[in-house]
């Protein structure tokens, strides 16, 4: 039985720091959620309260309406994969996945077609008999999960599931986790630091910064409209230029961009004349030769990488950005030391104050 | 709902409990005993308070001597051992050195052999009367004398080697192999390479490992006892002055004891201060290469190896020896004959039953609590549990004879009475011996996952129980490697059970201790032999069953 979780006003405090500082979350049943965040942002230590592992220091954590904060870590039927895969070494691969069975006291005959069919599911089957000492990652990876799934768990949390693993593997787990999870419906909450990782396969991410939610949304409201330049940054890469709002009439606004360019967008319409803080991705960017309007700026560096390029660009202020073209959509292609003129997508960009904390534009007049 | 909150509150507080009950046993059968024995040092004969045992240890020739005397004798012997023993574990640890396993073995047994027997062979060979002696006195040589200040050097530094063997070349032989190649890559010759490299990099083992012989020395009773005669050290006072003041307080025997406790202390956090500011901890990568020597040079190394071992278990093979000669009164004929035998099982059968019974108990306890301690010190961390493990390790620094002091005076009138029980020994051995078992426990803690442990409770099984079935069983590997030297010491404890012991209660080192001093020497080295091979086989058994895993000294 899946189920939907809330977390409300959760705080988590070592000494007089808090490493869980006031979250609130709502995750649907059957979602895989994603909490994505730089190291020490606080994702375990979340996770853990959710697991029963930490205790929780103010705020609540429901699944569906009961209240699990005094509910002992070993009566949440919670699956759990940790990043170190945490396989009981002392007992074979069947052994590990039947013993949360067991401890639900199934009759074994239940026990062997369950195990079964979990072994199945992450295709080890033939693994069944063998001790965990001598398997590779990926392999106790899967015993990992099967034992966690196993239970039919209300929720699965996942730890950084393929920290371990190398570059390959991880692509092939992750869709593994993915499909065994929409097979499932099971609801789950699955910790990354790696935002490609958890924009490929979560339905929604929150995205934490010093035990704070930055923003939470679906993969591509992330990339595409992050809520303030932690995310933006965090997320892909973003150029930072300077700006600063010269007219705002009722929302339509004038934006100079580095004194250079002008650009027209919908902000909201409270915001005044002031400097601003220009966000635009490399893809962002339209390329012309320097003859044409734009802000102007010499290649550095040009770097070919399969289906695009991708130009380090120093801009006359000496500020450099980076600009990628796609080589389908390619007019011209520049080189090192050519100086080109950049114009920024105003259907795409994003615009936040000086501090970096509230995006400007409004959304709903600017990009529909 | 009710139900299950009951239920909820018993098993978050199963470690709390564990340790609440442990801290409990351990405030009244440990700090309550060195709580009396330091306020007793602090009476006079007629019970009031007084600076004056103090004062007298301090002004008192009898007594600064015999801690000078204590002093010096330890640190001779430990450098001694040192210079024996460094030598030794290199050769053997980087060279070919011929039937390795054999040598090692020989130096293992040569450290668990039973207390005092050193003393008393190295007098069967080269006492007044010993066989030695008299050989060359019959061609014109006379022996300097074996008895004092020498002969404690000479019986400690053969004693106490084998351990700093073993820890060094342990040390030694997990060195990674790249550091030396990258210092003879950078040029460096070879004896250039061993001092800068090498052995720096084990002078934290080596001090170690000196501390542990220091403070086996300082501790030790029966061999200054035996070959020390008119050079007397702090333990044999200890002994002495207790068995003199029975009738009164032993006050002074008190005194005497805080007094060898706080040496004890000292050495041990000098050895803090110095060392572990510079721990090593090094990733073995590769085991260091072994030099293959050939002919005349391999000959000579493995012949170096082998005289050193050798002068380690003398002492044994000379009581396995004299054990099966027939004796006439304290001398020995020169006829062999099982009667030694013959006579310690109709006469002291009792005392073989006693020390096998009281060991099997006391290692129980040592396991159980072992385990206990160890995941509370390591994984359950907070103040309660420091305090506990400081507590537990504390031991290692007592002498055995203080140990039994302080528990024959705290337990000797209501509400605990507990002088001339045979728990009373069970408890001196349980509170020496376990550093040994925590010690190792907590080391194999240190590299099982914790969240092992996490997975299991996730899976829905309790704490108390989750520890039972995933980590309890881990760790067995760990405590049984310092079980064993637990086991072996307590069957080979000699200083608090002499101090325990009624004539109901004798084990067997109490008894090889009574026979030499009744000058039955036939019969004590029966018994001697008993326990050596009892010894062996543990050792034996314990390698076997453990696939070649090292014992944790
Ligand atoms: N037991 C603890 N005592 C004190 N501080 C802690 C403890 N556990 C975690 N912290 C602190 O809480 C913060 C959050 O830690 P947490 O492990 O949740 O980070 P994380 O987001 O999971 O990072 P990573 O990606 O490196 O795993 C960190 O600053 C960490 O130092
Ligand atoms: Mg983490």
């Amino acid at each position: 039985m899946s189920r939907d979780v809330h977390i409300v006003d959760a705080v988590k405090t070592y000494g007089d720091f808090n490493a869980v500082d006031h979250v609130d979350i709502d995750i649907q049943a059957g979602e895989l959620f994603t909490l994505l965040g730089p190291s020490g942002c606080g994702k375990t230590t979340l996770l853990r309260m959710i697991a029963g592992f930490n205790s929780i220091e103010g705020g609540t954590i429901s699944f569906g309406e009961n209240v699990i904060n005094n509910i002992p870590a070993h009566k949440r039927n919670i699956g759990m994969v940790f990043q170190n895969y945490a396989i009981f070494p002392h007992m074979s691969v069947y052994d590990n996945v039947a013993y949360g069975l067991k401890a639900r006291k199934l009759k074994k005959a239940e026990i062997e077609e369950r195990v079964t069919e979990a072994l199945a599911m992450v295709q080890i089957e033939n693994l069944r008999d063998r001790q965990p000492a001598n398997m590779s990652g990926g392999q106790q990876q899967r015993v990992a999960l099967a034992r966690a799934i196993v239970i039919h768990p209300d929720i699965l949390l996942m730890d950084e599931p393929l920290s371990n693993l190398d570059a390959k593997l991880r692509v092939q787990m992750r869709t593994t986790i993915k499909k065994v999870q929409k097979k499932l419906g099971i609801t789950t909450i699955y910790v990354t630091h790696d935002q490609e990782e958890a924009l490929a396969i979560s339905d929604r991410i929150a995205v934490m910064k010093s035990g704070r939610i930055q923003q939470i949304g679906k993969p591509k409201e992330i990339y595409t409209r992050p809520s303030n330049e932690f995310v933006a940054n965090f997320i892909g890469i973003s150029n930072i230029l300077q700006g600063e709002i010269k007219e705002n009439n009722e929302g339509n606004a004038r934006i100079s961009l580095m004194n250079d360019v002008n650009i027209h967008m919908k902000l909201k319409e409270k915001e005044e004349e002031k400097p601003v803080k220009v966000s635009v991705r490399p893809e962002e960017f339209r390329m012309d030769d320097s003859t044409k309007p734009g802000i102007h700026g010499k290649i550095i560096l040009k770097t070919f990488l399969g289906d695009y390029i991708s130009y380090e660009i120093e801009l006359t202020n000496g500020q450099s950005v980076e600009v990628n073209q796609y080589l389908k959509e390619t007019a011209r292609e520049y080189d090192a030391g050519d100086t080109v003129s950049l114009n920024p997508m105003e259907n795409k960009i994003n615009i936040y104050d000086l501090s970096g904390e509230e995006a400007l534009v409004d959304e709903k007049k600017q990009y529909s | 709902m009710k139900r299950n909150s009951i239920h909820k509150g018993i098993q978050l507080d199963f470690w709390k409990v564990v340790s609440l009950i442990l801290m409990i046993i351990l405030t009244i059968f440990l700090l309550y005993p060195l709580i009396t024995i330091g306020y007793k040092s602090l009476l006079n004969t007629e019970g009031q308070f007084t600076l004056s045992n103090y004062k007298d240890f301090f002004t008192l020739k009898y007594y600064t001597s015999a801690l000078g005397h204590s002093f010096l004798v330890c640190s001779i012997a430990t450098v001694f051992a040192t210079l024996v023993s460094v030598p030794i574990a290199y050769l053997s640890s980087r060279y070919n050195v011929a039937w390795k396993k054999a040598l090692n073995m020989i130096i293992i047994l040569s450290m668990i052999s039973p207390p005092f027997i050193g003393a008393y062979s190295w007098i069967l060979l080269f006492g007044r009367s010993g066989v030695v002696t008299s050989f060359l006195q019959k061609i014109g040589i006379n022996m300097p004398s074996i008895y004092g200040f020498g002969g404690i050097i000479l019986v400690f530094t053969v004693k106490f080697f084998p351990m700093i063997y073993l820890y060094v070349s342990g040390a030694l032989g997990s060195m990674d192999a790249s550091l030396e190649e990258a210092a003879e890559n950078l040029g460096m010759s070879k004896i250039r390479r061993i001092m800068t490299v090498t052995f720096p990099l084990i002078l934290p083992t080596i001090s170690a490992a000196m501390l542990m012989a220091f403070m086996a020395a300082l501790a030790d009773f029966g061999t200054p006892m035996l070959i020390g005669e008119g050079y007397k050290v702090l333990p044999v006072l200890i002994y002495q002055q207790y068995l003199s003041e029975t009738g009164g307080d032993a006050t002074m025997a008190s005194t005497l004891s805080v007094i060898i406790i706080l040496c004890a202390l000292l050495v041990l956090i000098l050895q803090k201060f110095i060392v572990n500011r510079r721990n090593y901890t090094m990733s073995m990568l590769r085991p260091p290469a072994v030099v293959c020597l050939k002919g005349w040079k391999r000959f000579l190394v493995t012949a170096v190896c082998y005289l050193v071992a050798f002068i380690g278990i003398l002492p044994q093979l000379t009581v396995l020896f004299t054990s099966f000669l027939k004796t006439s009164g304290p001398l020995f004929v020169k006829e062999f004959s099982l009667d030694s035998y013959r006579s310690i099982i109709s006469k002291l059968g009792s005392s073989i039953t006693h020390t096998f019974v009281y060991s099997t108990v006391a290692i129980i306890i040592m396991i159980a609590a072992g385990l206990l301690i160890a995941y509370l010190s390591v994984r359950k961390k907070n103040k309660i549990n420091t305090v506990l493990d400081v507590l537990v390790m504390f031991p290692y620094v007592i002498p055995g004879a203080v140990l039994g002091i302080a528990l024959l005076l705290t337990f000797n009138q209501k509400p605990i009475y507990l002088t001339g029980t045979w728990f009373i020994l069970v408890l001196a051995y349980v509170i020496r011996k376990l550093p040994y078992t925590v010690r190792s426990s907590s080391a194999i803690l240190y590299q099982i996952d914790p969240a092992i442990e996490e997975a299991s409770i996730n899976l829905g099984v309790s704490p108390a129980k989750t520890f039972f079935k995933t980590t309890a069983i881990l760790m067995i590997p760990g405590v049984f490697s310092g079980a064993i030297m637990s086991w072996i010491t307590t069957i080979n404890e000699l200083s608090s059970s002499v101090m325990l012991y009624t004539s109901k209660t004798a084990t067997i080192s109490v008894s090889v201790y009574t026979e030499v001093i009744r000058g039955h020497f036939g019969t004590a080295a029966a018994l001697a032999v008993i326990l050596s091979i009892t010894s062996a086989l543990s050792v034996l058994l314990f390698t076997k069953l453990s696939g070649g895993r090292s014992i944790t000294l």
